[in-house]
């Protein structure tokens, strides 16, 4: 028990072990096996279809090469071994949803083996293997009369979503929090996008996950019984559930009692797993290879053509913003945090935007705008053309920061060109030291108290008549200088 | 004009003396008089055949120098090839109704050449067979003797030839199932090379052991509806992108100097002395026309029976997953979905179907998946492995195309005697040789084949053999009673 | 069962009766030695048969449902699937 008492009182009496399988659908503009639009969301039922992913007599699967291309890039990215040789296997099961009765997947040979994902987990690195990236194809949908599964009459089959390209990513069980479990999703889904294969979407399912998790007494080198957890379609439910796992399996141990090898699905509203399948129901797949598919042997002339098309990644990417823009590791992480978002502020750099000054505007005022519209600059009014010219008045010193704020945010959603309007409207900074003198002189003229105060050591003073100053200007006074001038001119008696 | 070939035909739709519409009336009159004893169409396409009939006799008008050769002639196609809009039922119960929304590439090409579509013939169920006693809308008589099979699975498309319905059909060998049918009817029957004729549109039996082929009259009829029909097609990933080269310049070479050999395991003991009388006779003529023969070895053959009833039921048992009940052919309503699945399945396969597709499920389950699938994977790179030392030594094997002539229908009603049919046509299929059977002689009125078998990619060589010895003999101009009925 | 066709007792004893007679002959199969034989899953030396990333115009909602036993509006309609069926 004194191994047990060592450990850090979070883990408990057991130690926590999940792997976890993601399913990515691959950004394609066709379906994995035939020509259909890959397009499932936006078509009505069934519209998207032809005799191949309807899996009517005769037909034969072909295998798209960009879905093969984003496997590799992906498998790449995650530091995977790429074998020169791998094939494609029928797995068999019987499911509406499946119109051929079987799912071209592969088994034995998948395009890519052994890998690994680093991320940081409470400052501390944690890295997670990936057993192996493999290619498939997608299910249709079912619809469920009544939505409630085991109350309906009957089932309504979309083949729509059926054969887009989707991508298993199978993870070691490396893992050992649920905190874990969900920074590796996030991190996964980061370079998913960054290299463009996934958009990432956990609602609409493009992006799915399932756990394997199950306890076992610290330091035991067999593990405890996997407990497969699925229907989690959001990183929040994925800690949930395995949150909710790891105290129902606690105490079903803890209790004296033996759990079952089985799968569980996450309720959402109840906050807890129920059980769907046993061991017992489990199915014997008899895969076997595709006899329809030649095989695929990807020399490595192949594997470095995909690898020259990877984008820099994102860890990569914010190493080399401390380095270059001499940003805050903190900066770096949330301005590479998408591809779109560092792409940004290398164009606002590029267009001659200091990259402290850019920064602090890109990743404070402009990200809470794009919150607040629901838009992300690229689509906004403003663009980031507009918002590279905004900042150069800023550093210009030609506007002053409330005025590029203001401006900001109506540009954001009207749109304009920031010069022009500055122009027009005459909103350049006033900092003429003679204009601003003379300002200066009537404000302490008209406000005596404050300055006798400040003269006394009231710091807070100034205030009064710093802000009498701005409004004498309408705002557009250059404020830094006004401090100055005020204080030279206060203390001169 | 029953009885007549392709390029007989040809001729007189360019001289004149008959037109699309014509031969069309001819052979659907000839299906009326025959239908009632052979059971050979499973649908006759009058519309179809019509417009493409119609269509055909204008571009002979308009382009009669460039049209192909089998523009507007008369042709069958197995019920397992898909064609758009018409019932395709591959003989099962399952697909009753059917009509595909789309049409094979094989079927396409012939279409695109203007040959005329009459009907889709009668077949074991999913090709299932060596009798045609399996299909599920009764069985095909043979017309050298009605009470006996045509041989099978494409029994219909050879009894329409054999009968003089149509110069040609379209049929399919997984297993032997062109090859022995024209044997037993007396007609010419081709599996190409294993991935030059596309399986686009073919109802899945053998993924890896399936192929198109044609029935003819003769060779020179067989080449050419070959070379309609060859070529790479990009909705197969399996076709052969390679260059077909065009089997009529080489067609008339003669086999003078070619060396041919005579597997000692073909001619075993379950070879009718008939048969065998027959083929060695062939093998006489063969060295008449200078070819030299020599007996070679493949000692597999008997074991590649085994491999065989294990690779074709494991891959059956997946492609006919997709008869479910649920988005095609005919479903038994039940409330529950799997015993909606278990009883359209239950009622809609026959016998040999439900059979192979456990046999199949069972070769490929956990456990037993080593000892069967893999094993016989592995056995099966053995059997390719003998044609390759074999043809090293020799140009082409030349063997009987069946043990035994057309049997009389019921009387193989065990299903192993039924699968010895297959014994030396199946290892063709599993090394992906091409194959023919020409008609080589008859025991007691029915026809004898003599089988002929080059290296892969060498079907032109195939034709070459089979020409040369056809063209020395006169077996193939011999009529079966029912193509000399009388109008 | 796998198969998934459901077979009267009657017919299930036949079946299973001549499929072990089967079976029995295939056996012959495991007398091969074929410890330096690689497996053939298809003949051939076909690799890499990929098609370009081309989106083609779908047959339509119409045409795919044209063959449908049951449909109901644009979707293939089955029963209920019980509890245990869940994933097949
Ligand atoms: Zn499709």
């Amino acid at each position: 028990m004194t191994e047990t008492a060592t450990r850090p009182a979070a883990l408990g009496r057991y130690e926590v072990v999940i792997g976890l399988e993601v399913h990515a659908q691959l950004l394609t503009r066709s379906k994995m096996f035939c020509p259909c639009p890959a397009d499932y969301i936006n078509a009505a039922p069934n519209e998207n279809t032809c005799p191949v992913c309807l899996g009517l007599p005769g037909v034969l699967p072909t295998i798209n090469e960009k879905a093969v291309d984003f496997t590799v890039r992906t498998a790449l990215a995650l530091h995977c071994d790429i074998p020169p040789f791998t094939k494609f296997d029928r797995k068999n099961y019987f499911y509406p949803d499946l119109p051929k009765g079987y799912q071209i997947s592969q088994y034995d040979l998948p395009l890519s083996l052994n890998g690994y994902l680093e991320f940081p987990v409470g400052g501390e690195a944690v890295r997670c293997g990936i057993t192996r990236v493999h290619l498939e194809e997608d299910t249709g949908t079912m619809h469920h009369a009544g939505d409630v599964l085991q109350s309906a009459t009957s089932s309504l089959i979309d083949l729509n979503r059926c054969g887009v390209p989707l991508m298993e990513i199978v993870g070691e069980p490396d893992l050992r929090t649920p905190e874990a479990a969900r920074e590796y999703l996030v991190r996964l889904r980061q370079i998913l996008t960054y290299i463009g294969v996934n958009d990432g979407n956990l609602e609409k399912g493009s992006f799915r996950c399932d756990a394997n998790i199950s306890l076992r007494t610290p330091g035991a080198q067999e593990l405890g019984v996997k407990v497969e957890v699925k229907n989690m379609n959001s990183f929040r439910a994925v800690q949930r559930a395995l949150e909710s796992e790891i105290e129902r399996q606690t105490g079903v141990l803890d209790s004296g009692g033996t759990l079952v090898q089985e799968t569980r699905g996450w309720v959402e509203a109840q906050g807890r797993t129920i059980s769907q399948r046993s061991k017992e129901q489990a199915h014997d797949y008899r895969y076997f290879p595709e006899p329809d598919l030649p095989p695929l042997r990807l020399d490595a002339a192949f594997v470095e053509r995909v690898r020259a098309t990877l984008p820099e990644l994102p860890e990569a990417r914010a190493r080399r913003f401390q380095e270059q823009y001499g940003l805050t590791a903190y900066d770096a992480a949330v301005l590479t945090d998408t591809r779109e978002e560092a792409d940004t502020y290398e164009a606002l750099v590029a267009a001659g935007v200091p990259a402290k000054l850019a920064a602090n505007w890109q990743s404070g005022d402009v990200a809470a705008l794009a919150n607040e519209h629901h838009t992300p600059l690229q689509h906004s009014g403003l663009g980031s053309d507009g918002l590279a010219s905004l900042l150069r008045l800023v550093e210009a010193g030609t506007i002053n920061g409330p005025t590029a704020k203001e401006l900001l945010a109506e540009l954001y959603v009207a749109g304009g060109n920031p010069e022009a309007l500055v122009r027009d409207r005459g909103l350049a900074q006033v900092s003429d030291t003679a204009e601003l003198s003379a300002l200066v002189d009537a404000a302490i003229a008209a406000n005596p108290a404050a300055a006798a105060d400040f003269r006394a050591g009231k710091q807070q003073a100034l205030g009064q008549l710093m802000r009498a100053v701005k409004d004498a200007t309408g705002g557009k006074a250059d404020m830094p200088l006004v401090n100055r001038l005020l204080r030279d001119r206060l203390s001169e008696q | 004009m029953t009885a007549s070939t392709i390029t007989q035909l040809a001729a007189a739709l360019r001289d004149g003396s008959t037109t699309p519409r014509a031969l069309l009336a001819g052979a659907i009159a000839h299906v009326d008089r025959t239908e009632n004893d052979l059971n050979a169409y499973l649908a006759v396409t009058r519309e179809l055949a019509e417009a493409q009939a119609d269509a055909a006799a204008h571009t002979l008008e308009a382009h009669p120098e460039t049209a192909s050769p089998l523009c507007g002639i008369p042709m069958a196609l197995k019920d397992v090839l898909c064609v758009n809009g018409v019932d395709t039922t591959a003989g099962s119960k399952i697909l009753r109704g059917f009509k595909p929304p789309y049409t094979g590439t094989a079927v396409q090409r012939l279409f695109d050449a203007g040959a005329v579509c009459v009907g889709k013939t009668n077949c074991d169920e999913f090709a299932m067979g060596s009798s045609t006693e399996n299909s599920a809308y009764g069985p095909v008589g043979n017309p050298w003797d009605i009470e006996r099979v045509p041989g099978g699975s494409s029994g219909g498309s050879a009894a329409t030839v054999a009968a003089g319905t149509v110069p040609f059909s379209l049929g399919t060998d997984t297993g032997g199932s062109i090859r022995q049918p024209a044997a037993l009817t007396g007609v010419v029957g081709f599996k190409p090379t294993y991935g030059r004729v596309s399986r686009y549109g073919l109802i899945a039996f053998a993924s890896s052991l399936d192929q198109i082929g044609p029935f003819t009259r003769t060779v020179e009829d067989c080449a050419m509806v070959y070379a309609a029909i060859a070529g790479h097609d990009p909705r197969d990933s399996t076709s052969d992108p390679r260059a077909v080269d065009d089997p009529l310049a080489s067609l008339r070479a003669g086999v003078a100097g070619m060396r041919l050999g005579i597997p000692r395991e073909y001619l075993g003991a379950g070879t009718e002395p008939g048969v065998r009388d027959a083929v060695e006779a062939a093998f006489r003529v063969l060295e008449g026309l200078g070819a030299s023969l020599q007996e070679v070895s493949l000692p597999s053959t008997d074991v590649a029976l085994s491999v065989y009833y294990i690779i074709a039921p494991a891959e059956c048992s997946s492609n006919l997953a997709r008869y479910d009940g649920v988005r095609f052919g005919v479903r038994v309503e039940r409330p529950s979905l799997t015993e909606m699945y278990l009883q359209t399945r239950d009622a809609g396969f026959g016998n040999e179907v439900k059979r192979r597709v456990m046999l199949g499920t069972y070769a490929l389950s956990s456990g037993y998946y080593d000892a069967y699938y893999r094993q016989a994977q592995k056995v099966r790179t053995l059997v390719s492995q003998e044609f390759d030392a074999v043809f090293k030594n020799v140009d082409a094997i030349v063997s009987p195309t069946s043990p035994s002539v057309a049997f009389p229908m019921g009387s193989r009603s065990d299903p192993l005697s039924m699968y010895m049919c297959d014994v030396v046509t199946l290892p063709a299929n599993l090394a992906g040789t091409p194959g023919i059977s020409v008609p080589c002689g008859f025991v007691d009125g029915l026809p004898v084949g003599l089988q002929v078998i080059a290296p892969r990619f060498e079907d032109s060589r195939v034709l070459r053999v089979a020409h040369a010895y056809e063209q020395a003999t006169d077996f193939h101009a011999q009529l079966s009673p029912y193509a000399t009925v009388a109008a | 069962m796998l198969a998934r066709i459901g077979l009267s007792d009657a017919e299930k004893d036949r079946l299973l009766g001549e499929l072990e007679a089967i079976l029995e002959h295939i056996a012959r199969l495991q007398q091969v030695d074929t410890s330096a034989l690689a497996e053939t899953a298809q003949v051939g030396d076909l690799v890499n048969v990929m098609r370009a990333d081309v989106p083609e115009e779908p047959i339509g909602a119409a045409a795919a449902l044209r063959n449908a036993p049951v449909s109901d509006g644009n979707y293939f309609v089955v029963g209920a699937i019980q509890g245990a069926e869940l994933d097949g």
